[in-house]
């Protein structure tokens, strides 16, 4: 039997270990952000980062593989501020189901 | 108090008023006025003390982690781009690591970082995100580590540093013996090329 997921008191997942894509897709929804290719690129990025070293990407960071991923080197920030409007690297994690990144950069 | 705009002189303080001594007062309380004194990782703990006469800055992220909260007994918080963007119009900047600042070069050159580690595991992490921080802002930063920090670095340290490397953030550089085992991708740096050959914009210790 499923138990309902936990939120913190920023409102992201409080267990990382029950993040799953559905659940993804409603705390995007509810946030108007409808998920697609390009969202879940993101997403999957700053997850696996976040796996790996133990902390969100940078901005610049993540910008850097996006250029890569898309094969665009002049692609900004702004391209993923439209996937992202409000931070992408903040929004990815909460999506995401990482916890909110607690440092003041 | 002074006025906080003022950054003729920035000082850095890392450690703790307990890791300074009992009694110990910190060498910034005795600086020249104006100086502003950036507060981070287990340096925060001096905002807890009332009427220190000194322009502080504290760590938003470091203090919370601590105090929660409450709010300091002195100076103001703020963001670890603040410490930045005052260290990129400080004339003179100091450090409690002990290294203080020298000019060399210009702005194109490298800022050099020492770190000596020998501190809690939380402010360590805090001393990546210091580094990070400045990463953000695309300075050119050659970060050394140095014996006592590195040589403790469990595997996921070591991982989490590597981020700098990984992803051309800083260049990273261990002060290691030949006979030192790094991890693949660290660059060992011998004893006296830091100082004989180096050129660097400024330096300081973290």
């Amino acid at each position: 039997m499923n138990k309902e997921p936990v939120f913190d008191e920023h409102g992201h997942l409080a267990d990382a270990a029950s993040w799953n894509p559905a659940l993804a897709e409603g705390l995007a929804g509810a946030d108007g952000v409808r998920l697609e290719a390009a969202h879940w690129w993101v997403i999957e990025f700053v997850r696996d980062y976040h796996a790996r070293y133990g902390n969100p990407p940078l901005m610049r960071t993540l910008l850097a593989a996006w250029r890569e991923h898309i094969g665009d080197a002049s692609a900004g920030s702004r391209d993923l501020y439209r996937l992202f409007s409000d931070n992408p690297v903040r929004q990815a994690c909460l999506y995401g189901g990482l916890p909110k990144p607690d440092w003041c950069l | 108090m002074n006025d906080q705009s003022n950054v003729a002189e920035l000082w850095l303080e890392r450690r703790s008023p307990e890791s300074a001594g009992e009694g110990a007062s910190p060498q910034w309380l005795a600086s020249a006025a104006g100086a502003c004194v950036f507060l981070h990782g287990d340096g925060v703990s001096w905002a807890q003390r009332s009427g220190l006469d000194a322009n502080l800055l504290i760590c938003s992220a470091s203090w919370q982690r601590r105090f929660g909260q409450q709010q300091p007994a002195s100076g103001t918080l703020g963001s670890l781009m603040v410490f930045w963007a005052r260290a990129l119009l400080a004339e003179r900047m100091y450090s409690s690591a002990g290294q203080s600042d020298v000019r060399k070069g210009d702005r194109s050159l490298p800022w050099l970082l020492r770190y000596r580690g020998d501190e809690s595991s939380l402010a360590r992490r805090e001393a990546l995100e210091l580094v990070m921080a400045g990463a953000s802002l695309d300075l050119k930063l050659a970060l050394v580590l140095e014996r006592p920090a590195w040589s403790s670095f469990s595997e996921d340290d070591w991982q989490s540093w590597k981020q700098l490397t990984d992803h051309q953030l800083a260049d990273l550089y261990c002060r290691a013996r030949p006979d030192d085992s790094l991890p693949p991708g660290i660059t060992r740096l011998s004893s006296d090329l830091l100082d004989r050959h180096w050129s660097f914009h400024r330096s300081l210790g973290i």
